[in-house]
């Protein structure tokens, strides 16, 4: 949980892993509608906001770029018919999703940590950004560490992505009616072979003789 | 991608340049094979609402995954560090 960069990584996977199969789980054409126009809506007052921010007087640079916003928030229905939902489109919080389709562990386990990671929660911030002063009468007190993420990098968080990827992907195109569950195999084979062989070409599985 | 020369992977020896190029390989396979696969999937204008959405968000999910997975640096575990060095510790500590 305290890696540095790859809970920014996974929580979005994580995020749309759930997502999805909420969507799938409630396969409700109103809930489909009600997550296309609230993130619409989001749009919209993203542009209001920009054009107070940014005043009557437009330089051309400007008004290139409320242009291609304009163009944004009208591509699929005019924004006169747009409405803007300050909340969600479902009252479900993250958490309630998940359990709804039997992701409740992934969110305990992953997406809780991994958001606090994100929101730059002091476990985080005190594990990745700060080191403790080693001089004895100090008191152990904390400085800021101001280095990069670590360098030290692990199989974990690749075959994470991977299997929330695979899972994922794979259950919304069964709901299709496709099956793609076969494709993902040379993948999952390549990644595992990069990342759990070593130098000599055991994979730390086969038996010795 | 055209491996010339093989070695360990910066920074760290996790693995080769030719294993994460075959990784890198895969993916865009992978990519291609559920861009085809979803055509089967594509109904009518009149019945798009869900299907698109779905889709899309199957898209997001390799696309993030392909972001984290051409990235080795991204995996990145937790620092093994705990202290200042006492050397650098008097002479960076307000505390003095």
């Amino acid at each position: 949980v305290g890696a540095a960069t790859a809970p920014l990584h996974i929580r979005a996977i994580l995020d749309t892993r759930i997502l999805s199969a909420w969507l799938v789980h409630r396969n409700d054409r109103e809930m489909f509608a009600a997550y296309r126009e609230y993130g619409i809506g989001r749009l919209k007052l993203l542009r209001e906001h920009v054009l107070a921010d940014l005043g009557e007087d437009l330089d051309d640079e400007a008004q290139a770029f409320v242009n291609q916003l304009d163009k944004r928030v009208n591509i699929e229905i005019d924004d006169l018919w747009q409405s803007v939902n300050l909340g969600s489109f479902t009252n479900k919080t993250m958490r309630e999703m998940a359990i709804e389709v039997g992701l409740k562990r992934d969110y305990d386990l992953v997406y809780a940590p991994y958001s606090s990671v994100n929101h730059a929660e002091w476990p985080s911030v005190r594990e990745n950004d700060t080191l403790i002063c080693r001089e004895p009468l100090h008191g152990g007190h904390r400085l800021g560490a101001f280095m990069p993420s670590s360098r030290t990098v692990g199989p974990v968080a690749p075959m994470t992505a991977f299997q929330y990827a695979r899972d994922g992907i794979d259950a919304i195109f069964r709901h299709l009616g496709i099956g793609v569950e076969d494709n993902f195999q040379p993948l999952e084979q390549a990644l595992r072979h990069a990342l759990y062989t070593d130098a000599d070409g055991d994979d730390g599985e086969s038996e010795s003789a | 991608m055209e491996i010339t020369e093989d070695g360990p992977v910066d920074p760290e020896p996790l693995m080769n340049v030719s294993e994460i190029a075959k990784v890198l390989e895969e993916l865009d396979r992978l990519g291609g094979e559920l861009r085809e696969a979803q055509r089967g999937a594509v109904p009518g204008p009149d019945d798009d609402e869900g299907v698109s959405v779905l889709l899309g968000l199957a898209s997001r999910l390799y696309r993030l995954t392909h972001d984290l997975l051409e990235r080795p640096s991204a995996w990145a575990r937790r620092p093994p560090r705990c202290t200042f060095a006492r050397s650098s510790t008097h002479a960076s500590c307000p505390r003095g």
